[in-house]
């Protein structure tokens, strides 16, 4: 299992500029949560990423996401919507990110607790740069991401807590 | 009656493939290859520092980031006249070896497979434990191989079917192409779940040495880690023990499970070896892994050379320099040379354009027209002539090139198969040359290993070489090429260097050579030409028209994955 209580996953493509958001989104966190919380640059990759998320106790996705918004919108996902919302997301990968999450499952081997910030994309052109919107929706889901972690590790202090009283 | 066939894209592949096909008496013709992403990573790299280069080379694509920073790297060592230390070079070496094995394992049970083993017959009653058990018992002492073990993974995979939520194990199950007995595909099934474990600890090498995994660091003039047997935070002998018991974890995978396999399905299906998917028999391989230093190919484990016609009584030379001899052209595909959209030049890649000019239908169309442009994918070609590349090629190359250790493998699986030489040319031969060769990098991991021990133990520690790492010590101009033999076959990059920048850079990827569109003269490339003549039984089930084209390993290189959250079909399978 992995030594982090919390593993962030950023997937996406850097040389498709919004696609990228999600390791952009990755590289603005670093600094700005615990030390002790799992930072992943997942990239493009497809089969190497199924021992990141099946050694994960709370596995937070990073993404862009096609959710019919404006771009730049942020977007939550929890639980079991996650598995739901990569299975209607077309992959053009080996594998798509759904079938990691599947065969995880698959494996008995899914993490307790899992959600999705994403994004919404304005461009996937070839390019580095994100669209003005998207960059610009950042600080915002920093701050998403930043909620998630809290409500997980007070679970974790609650549940230390208990186990103390006991 | 003639129907035209469309598969798009083609699932199961890196990257978006569009395959068309007439389908004539059960049989394909006519057959279209196209990439229908464009990859741009070109027109991104213009201007930048080519020590940089490599980090965004290795995003063009989700399976082969090593190799794609490996020849960035190589390419700007070249250009600007850098050798590497001996430990980065077999580190190099030891991680493209993992590569190798990690991909080919994956590619053949979770990619491949799945075209030769029947998952709904593995769950079906008639697929017996006890019979899985013993066959299992009489091809390899691989444990787990009793008959509970079997009868368990049944189970689960029955637990999967009646879930309705097949996800990966989706197929055409029952298609007549399917020749397994019952029991070897649950024994197969078994081995697909039991790689999925196996495939996350290989990669752990690469986090080793390149700090991190996936997306491992690269470093122009070497490798970035330093090593220090004693030292905690750097390369050190626990580093090292874990690396040796990785390598050792997939040499009995591959020897007991994955070879065995290998064999035990390719005598069931040994009668296509010499029908299917016979591609163009001109073979290429660059060469790679260098056992002192790139510039001396002679000095390549994996030799380099060209097969042509198959004739593997005259390996020829080739020169990735030589401007006559490495060419592209556009004809048809969607690009333009200089403004001229029919331009019939072929440009060396040192010279070479990414200039997008599409001429297509306006998508979504029904057919694509190949007398004209239909593919983002240019046609490479070596001396005028369609190429393919990939472990079936580097099998042929030192075959005939006389490599004991590949002639050895070779005879003794044909010979176990009942087939000749000639049958290696064919969809059966390149999965089986994937194999074996996986096999020879098992045994080049532990060389390395001991290589890299005991040239450690002479106190060379040097990991980089910094003498040029400044621009100021550059000439104004150079230019260089950078190679590798990835998993799916020779990768180029050529990079012209002006002003401490980029100027021109061009990648030419193994799919390029072996997904080619047609040139000018109307030579196809190689899936185009493995796929003519494919017997086809279903008209909308294309389980060998896939199991031919999986047989390369297709790598469209594009890596883009956001698309429509309604669901789209993951392939449409057209006939008219």
């Amino acid at each position: 299992m992995s030594s982090h209580p919390i593993t962030i996953l950023g997937i996406g493509n850097l040389v498709r500029q919004d696609e990228g958001v999600g390791i952009h989104l990755l590289r603005a966190l670093e600094g700005k949560v615990a030390p002790e919380i799992g930072l992943i640059d997942g990239g493009t990759m497809g089969f190497p990423l199924l021992g990141i998320v099946e050694d994960a106790h709370k596995l937070l996705i990073l993404d862009a996401v096609e959710a019919k918004r404006p771009p730049g919108d942020v977007v939550v996902w929890h639980g079991d919507d996650v598995p739901y919302f990569f299975a209607s997301k077309m992959s053009v990968h080996q594998v798509s990110f759904a079938e990691i999450l599947n065969l995880a499952k698959l494996n008995n081997a899914y993490p307790a607790h899992i959600a999705v910030v994403g994004i919404q994309p304005r461009t996937l052109d070839w390019g580095t740069e994100l669209s003005d919107p998207v960059r610009q929706a950042l600080p915002q889901a920093v701050i998403c991401v930043q909620e998630i972690l809290e409500t997980w590790q007070n679970k974790n202090k609650r549940k230390k807590a208990r186990n103390k009283t006991k | 009656m003639a129907q035209r066939i469309v598969v798009d894209p083609v699932t199961r592949i890196e990257g978006h493939l569009r395959m068309e096909a007439q389908l004539e008496d059960k049989r394909l013709r006519n057959v279209v290859s196209s990439g229908t992403i464009f990859r741009g990573l070109e027109i991104i790299l213009q201007g930048r520092d080519p020590r940089d280069a490599w980090a965004y080379a290795q995003r063009i694509c989700g399976v082969c980031t090593h190799t794609h920073a490996l020849a960035s790297i190589r390419s700007v060592e070249d250009a600007l006249g850098i050798d590497i230390p001996k430990n980065a070079n077999i580190i190099r070496n030891i991680m493209a070896a993992a590569q190798d094995v990690h991909d080919h394992t994956v590619h053949f049970y979770h990619l491949h497979g799945l075209d030769w083993i029947d998952v709904a017959s593995a769950a079906s009653n008639a697929a017996d434990p006890k019979e899985a058990s013993a066959i299992a018992q009489s091809i390899s002492d691989w444990s787990p191989n009793d008959a509970g073990y079997f009868a368990g993974i049944q189970e689960k995979i029955r637990g999967i079917i009646n879930s309705g939520r097949l996800g990966v194990f989706t197929g055409y199950w029952g298609h007549p192409a399917y020749k397994l007995p019952p029991s070897v595909n649950l024994l197969a099934v078994a081995h697909y779940i039991e790689a999925l474990d196996w495939q996350k600890e290989i990669v752990k090498i690469h986090a080793v040495f390149g700090g991190k995994n996936p997306h491992p660091n690269y470093v122009v003039g070497g490798v970035p880690c330093s090593i220090n047997l004693h030292d905690s935070n750097v390369i050190n002998m626990e580093r090292l023990n874990l690396v040796a018991a990785k390598i050792a974890e997939a040499k009995r995978f591959v020897e007991k499970v994955y070879l065995p396999d290998i064999m035990a399905i390719a005598k069931v299906y040994a009668d296509e070896g010499e029908t299917w998917g016979k591609g163009v028999t001109n073979y290429m391989s660059f060469g790679d892994f260098p056992s002192e230093n790139i510039n001396h190919p002679d000095s390549f484990y994996v030799p380099r050379g060209i097969v042509l016609d198959g004739n593997m009584e005259d390996v020829r030379d080739l020169n990735l320099k030589d401007g006559s001899q490495i060419q592209e052209f556009i004809t048809h595909a969607w690009y333009n040379y200089r403004g001229d959209k029919s331009s019939k030049t072929g440009l060396h890649p040192w010279d070479g354009q990414t200039t997008p000019d599409y001429d297509g239908p306006k998508p979504p169309y029904d057919e694509l027209d190949p007398t004209k442009g239909y593919s983002w994918s240019k046609a490479p070609r070596w001396n005028g002539n369609a190429m393919e590349v990939g472990p079936l090629a580097r099998c042929v190359i030192a075959y005939a090139k006389g490599d004991a250790e590949t002639q050895e493998a070779v005879d003794d699986a044909l010979q176990q198969l009942n087939l000749p030489l000639s049958a290696l040319h064919s969809t059966l031969g390149r999965t089986l040359a994937r194999a074996l060769e996986a096999k020879q990098r098992v045994n080049l991991l532990e060389k390395l290993y001991n290589d890299l021990i005991a040239n450690i133990n002479t106190g060379d520690t040097s990991t980089f070489n910094k003498t040029k790492w400044d621009p100021e010590s550059w000439d104004k101009e150079c230019k260089g090429v950078g190679f590798c033999e990835a998993p799916r076959g020779s990768l180029g990059h050529w990079i012209k260097i002006k002003d401490k920048k980029i100027e021109n850079y061009q990648a030419i990827v193994p799919t390029t050579w072996n997904s080619s569109p047609r040139t000018a003269d109307g030579q196809q490339g190689a899936y185009e030409v493995a796929v003519q003549n494919t017997p086809m039984e279903v008209s909308d089930e294309p389980v060998e028209l896939l199991r031919t084209i999986h047989s390369y390993d297709p790598c469209i290189a594009c890596a883009t994955h956001l698309l429509d959250p309604d669901g789209k079909e993951l392939m449409t399978v057209k006939v008219k």
